[in-house]
C-alpha cells in the first residue's frame, strides 16, 4: 500500500489527543446518593449506556483515524497472474524460413518460452484461425495450435487495435511479428490505452525474391519482380513454357514483359536460396474482356437497355468499345451516329436490306418510323435497312473504326419495342467483341470472393471450405465448383524482408492493478462517524 | 436552622396524644390498665427512700423495724411500653434526620407524657439506646437524640429484633427510617412476629425530595452515602423514568410489608414543615390525635 499525500499521516498523532479531550469533558462526575439500592437496575441500564458511549469514543477514534487515512490517498497495488493478448501476424512473410523453421512457428516458440500466465490469441490476417479470446490458453498451447503462415497479405495495425480493444487495460498486449506496425505503436512507444505492449519481432535477415505486381494486356504479361535480399540474385523466370534468366541488384525492382497467349497465365520465379515461396508465383486466366459501351450526351434508354442485355459495361467515352451519338471522328471499335435533325424526310416501314450480318434472326415486319434523316453517306457504305428507298441504317469503316449510322430516332419508332430491337443490337456487340482483346482475370490472397450459390471450393492445398464466399489464404487456382478461381498474393511489404528487424523485447512488463482506498476509507469513516454520533 | 426540639416543636407536641390500637402491657399501675394479669415481678434489694419514689413500693414492714423509709427495687421489670427506633445510618441525611429526631422525639414525649416508659434505639451499624421512665426524662432524653448524628451503615433486621427485645410485654414499636435496606424479607418477619405477640407496629417512612424525584442527569459518578462504593450512571429521561417506577415499586413494597403485618405505615417527606408532618400525616393517619 502506497500513499499520495503521506504527510496527512501525521495527522494521527493528533486523533488520540482530540479524543482525549473530548473524553475528559465528557467524564461523569460524582453525586452523592443515600443508597445505591434504588440505583441497582438504573446502574444496569447505565452501564449498557456506558459501554455506548466507550463504543462511541471508539468509534470516533476509528472515523477519525480513516479520515486521515482517507486524506493520506491510500493505493493498494497488486500483480495478478499475469494476462497476454498475443497478436500473432501469420501473413505471408511470417512464412518465411530462415533456420529451418517459418518466422510464426518461432514466434510462437518464443512466446511459449517466455510469457507466463493466461492468454487470448488474435491473428492476422481475421479470419483466418479461429481465435480463441476467453483467457484461456497457456503458453504451452501456443505450440500446439494448428496455425500456419497464410499467403495473404496481413494488417499490424488492425491487429494492434483489435488487440488493446481485447486487453481493455486488463491485459498486457504482446504482438509477434516480423516488423512493426507501419502507424506505429500507438499513443505512447510500448504503451496503449494502460496495457503494456511488448514485441517480438522474428524478422531475421533473409533472402527472398518475389513477384509483388501483375497484369495481362491483351497478350502480353506484365510481372514486377523485386530482389529483397541483401546481394545480387539471378533467377529464372518461367513463363508460357519458356525460362528467362534475370539478375537483379539489391533491392532492384524490374517489370518484366512476359507472352501471355495461353490461358492459364503462370508466371514462375526460381531463385537459389529463396525463403519464401508464396511470392514466387503468379496466375491468371485470360478471358475475352467484355465490351464497354459510352454514350456521347444523355444515354440513349433503348440502347442502353439493350447493351446490358448483350452484356455489356457501360463505360466512360475514354475506354469504350462502342460510343453512342459519336460524330465519326472518335477512334473507337464502333461508333453509332445518331440523326442531327437536319433535313428530315417522311416516314414508312424499315425493311432491312439482306437477312445476314447485323440482321441475323432479325425481322422487321411492322416496324415503322416517323421521319427518317437525310443521309449524306459515303460511297463505300453499306445500307443494312432502308425506309422506302432511302437509307435508314448503314455501315461503313474508317481508319478510327467502324461507323453504324442509325438514320431515324429511336423513341419516334416502334422498334425498340419489337423482339427484333434487342436482337439486332446483340449482334452489334458480337461483332464489336470478335475483335476485342482478352484479358487476364486473378484474385487477391486475403480478400473474401462471393460465389453465386453455396459452393464447395477446394483450395490449392486441397482443403475444402463450402459456403457462399470464401476468402482465399493461399496463392494458386481455386476451384469453386465448375469455376477456376486464380489467386495471387501481390503485396510489397510481405515480400519486402528487408524491413524485418531482429528485435525481440522480453515481455517483462506487467500490467500492475491499483485500487485507491481513499473514497473506500471515507465512507468507513462516515459510518462510523455516524455511529458515534448515535 | 433551629434545632429539632425548639419551641415550636414542644407547642405542637403538647397538643397532640398518641393513639394505641392495642391495649400495652408494662405501665405503671394505677395508670392505663394492662391486659395482663399478674407480672414477672422479683424483689431484688432495698434502699433508701428518696423523693419521688413510688409510694406504694415503701416497705412498711422495714419501717416498723427500723423507723426509717426504705424502697423495694426489682430486678425486672423494667419492661417499656414503647420503643422507638431512629435511623442514624449515613444514608439519613441532614435533613431526613433532622426530620427522623422530630418525629422519634415527638413520639417519645408523648409516650413519657401519657405515663410509658420509653427506649429510644438510635441505630446504624452500632446502636445507641436512650431510655426514660418519666416525662422528668424527657428533656434529657430529646437532648441525647438532638445530639445524634447520622454513621455507619444501616442495620435493620438487628435493630428491629433489639427492639422486641426491650418490649418483652405488649408495646409499641416504632420505626422511623428511610428503610434503605435490602433485607426487607427479614424485617417484616420480624415485625409480623412482633405484631402476633401484640405490639403495636408503627412505621414512619421517611425519604427526601431528592430520592423521590432526583434533580440530577447526565453521566454520573453515585457514591453510596453509607457503603462508599461507586457506580456509574448515565441518567437520562429513560432512566429517570424507570427510576421513579423503581421508587414508587420501593415505598409500595413497603408499605404493603407493613401493613400486611397488622402495623401501620406512614411516609413522610424529609422536607415537609413539622407542623403538616403532624397534621397530614401522623394525625390523619390516626396515630396521634
Amino acid at each position: 500500500m502506497n500513499f499520495e499525500r503521506v504527510w496527512v499521516l501525521w495527522f494521527l498523532f493528533a486523533v488520540p489527543i482530540v479524543l482525549y479531550v473530548v473524553w475528559r469533558a465528557r467524564q461523569s462526575r460524582t453525586v452523592p446518593v443515600t443508597s445505591l439500592i434504588l440505583w441497582r437496575r438504573i446502574e444496569e441500564k447505565g452501564r449498557g449506556r456506558r459501554f455506548a458511549l466507550e463504543n462511541r469514543l471508539i468509534f470516533a477514534f476509528v472515523a477519525m483515524s480513516l479520515m486521515v487515512f482517507a486524506g493520506a490517498g491510500p493505493r493498494v497495488a497488486w500483480r495478478p497472474e499475469p494476462r497476454w493478448v498475443v497478436a500473432l501476424d501469420a501473413s505471408a512473410s511470417m512464412g518465411t524460413r530462415t533456420g529451418g523453421g517459418t518466422r510464426l512457428s518461432r514466434a510462437l516458440r518464443i512466446a511459449s518460452e517466455r510469457l507466463s500466465g493466461k492468454l487470448s490469441l488474435l491473428v492476422e490476417p481475421e479470419g483466418c484461425f479461429n481465435e480463441v479470446t476467453d483467457f484461456s490458453l497457456t503458453p504451452a498451447d501456443l505450440g500446439k495450435l494448428p496455425i500456419r503462415p497464410t499467403e495473404a497479405p496481413g494488417d499490424t495495425a488492425r491487429l494492434l487495435r483489435r488487440a488493446r480493444a481485447l486487453a481493455q487495460g486488463k491485459a498486457s498486449v504482446v504482438l509477434l511479428s516480423d516488423h512493426e506496425p507501419e502507424a506505429g505503436l500507438g499513443p505512447a512507444a510500448g504503451e496503449a490505452d494502460g496495457a503494456p505492449l511488448s514485441l517480438i519481432l522474428v524478422g531475421d535477415e533473409s533472402h527472398n525474391v518475389g513477384i509483388t505486381g501483375f497484369g495481362v494486356d491483351g497478350r502480353r504479361a506484365f510481372a514486377t519482380v523485386k530482389n529483397s535480399c541483401p546481394e545480387p540474385v539471378s533467377a529464372h523466370v518461367d513463363a508460357a513454357g519458356n525460362s528467362y534468366p534475370l539478375s537483379l541488384e539489391p533491392g532492384a525492382t524490374r517489370v518484366l514483359t512476359l507472352p501471355a497467349t495461353n490461358s492459364p497465365v503462370i508466371i514462375q520465379i526460381r531463385a537459389p536460396g529463396d525463403d519464401l515461396e508464396a511470392d514466387n508465383r503468379v496466375v491468371a486466366l485470360l478471358e475475352p474482356r467484355k465490351v464497354r459501351v459510352a454514350f456521347r450526351g444523355e444515354p440513349e434508354p433503348f440502347l442502353t437497355k439493350a447493351f446490358l442485355a448483350a452484356g455489356c459495361d457501360l463505360s466512360d467515352a475514354e475506354s469504350a468499345d462502342i460510343l453512342v451519338g459519336s460524330d465519326g471522328k472518335d477512334k473507337h471499335r464502333l461508333q453509332v451516329l445518331l440523326p442531327n435533325g437536319a433535313g428530315w424526310l417522311g416516314g414508312g416501314e424499315l425493311r432491312a436490306a439482306a437477312n445476314g450480318g447485323l440482321f441475323k434472326y432479325v425481322r422487321l415486319d411492322g416496324v415503322s418510323v416517323k421521319r427518317l434523316a437525310r443521309a449524306n453517306l459515303p460511297g463505300k457504305a453499306e445500307i443494312l435497312a432502308r425506309v422506302g428507298t432511302q437509307p435508314a441504317i448503314a455501315r461503313w469503316r474508317t481508319p478510327a473504326g467502324n461507323i453504324l449510322f442509325l438514320g431515324f430516332r429511336l423513341e419516334e419508332s416502334n422498334w425498340p419495342l419489337t423482339p427484333s430491337f434487342p436482337i439486332f443490337w446483340a449482334n452489334v456487340v458480337s461483332l464489336v467483341k470478335g475483335t476485342a482483346e482478352s484479358e487476364g482475370r486473378w484474385e487477391l490472397t486475403g480478400r473474401r470472393i462471393q460465389l453465386d450459390d453455396v459452393t464447395k471450393v477446394v483450395a490449392p492445398d486441397r482443403s475444402v471450405t463450402v459456403g457462399r464466399s470464401f476468402v482465399p489464404w493461399l496463392t494458386g487456382f481455386h476451384q469453386a465448383g465448375r469455376l477456376t478461381i486464380p489467386v495471387n498474393l501481390l503485396d510489397e511489404r510481405e515480400s519486402d524482408n528487408r524491413g524485418s528487424t531482429k528485435l525481440a523485447i522480453a515481455p517483462s512488463a506487467r500490467h500492475e492493478r491499483s485500487w485507491s482506498l481513499d473514497r473506500l476509507a471515507a465512507g468507513a469513516a462516515l459510518v462510523f462517524l455516524v455511529l458515534s454520533l448515535l | 436552622m433551629n434545632g429539632p426540639f425548639d419551641a415550636e416543636f414542644f407547642r405542637r407536641v403538647e397538643k397532640l396524644q398518641l393513639v394505641f390500637r392495642k391495649k400495652l402491657a408494662g405501665l405503671r399501675e394505677g395508670e392505663i390498665p394492662s391486659g395482663k394479669r399478674g407480672g414477672a415481678v422479683e424483689f431484688a434489694d432495698r434502699r433508701t427512700y428518696s423523693p419521688g419514689d413510688e409510694f406504694r413500693h415503701v416497705d412498711w414492714t422495714a419501717y416498723l423495724r427500723t423507723e426509717r423509709l426504705f424502697v423495694k427495687e426489682f430486678t425486672k421489670e423494667e419492661a417499656f411500653a414503647a420503643v422507638v427506633l431512629m435511623d442514624c445510618s449515613a444514608s439519613m441525611t441532614e435533613k431526613k434526620l433532622f426530620q427522623a429526631k422530630r418525629i422519634a422525639g415527638a413520639l417519645a414525649y408523648l409516650a413519657l407524657g401519657a405515663g410509658h416508659r420509653v427506649s429510644v434505639e438510635c441505630f446504624a451499624d452500632v446502636p445507641l439506646w436512650h431510655r426514660a421512665k418519666t416525662i422528668a426524662e424527657a428533656p434529657a432524653l430529646l437532648k441525647s437524640l438532638e445530639r445524634e448524628q447520622a454513621r455507619g451503615q444501616t442495620c435493620l433486621d438487628k435493630a428491629v429484633s433489639a427492639a422486641f427485645e426491650e418490649l418483652r410485654l405488649p408495646g409499641l414499636a416504632a420505626v422511623v427510617s428511610d428503610l434503605l435496606w435490602e433485607g426487607r424479607g427479614n424485617v417484616i418477619g420480624t415485625l409480623r412476629a412482633a405484631g402476633q405477640r401484640g405490639h403495636d407496629v408503627v412505621v414512619i417512612h421517611v425519604l427526601s425530595r431528592a430520592e423521590r424525584s432526583p434533580e440530577v442527569a447526565g453521566q454520573l459518578r453515585l457514591r453510596d452515602l453509607e457503603t462508599g462504593e461507586k457506580r456509574p450512571v448515565v441518567l437520562d429521561d429513560v432512566s429517570r423514568r424507570t427510576y421513579l417506577v423503581r421508587i414508587g415499586e420501593f415505598i409500595e413494597g413497603w408499605r404493603r410489608a407493613v401493613e400486611g403485618t397488622g402495623g401501620r405505615y406512614y411516609l413522610v417527606e424529609a422536607e415537609e414543615p413539622f407542623e403538616r408532618v403532624v397534621a397530614a400525616y401522623l394525625r390523619d393517619g390516626g396515630l396521634l390525635r
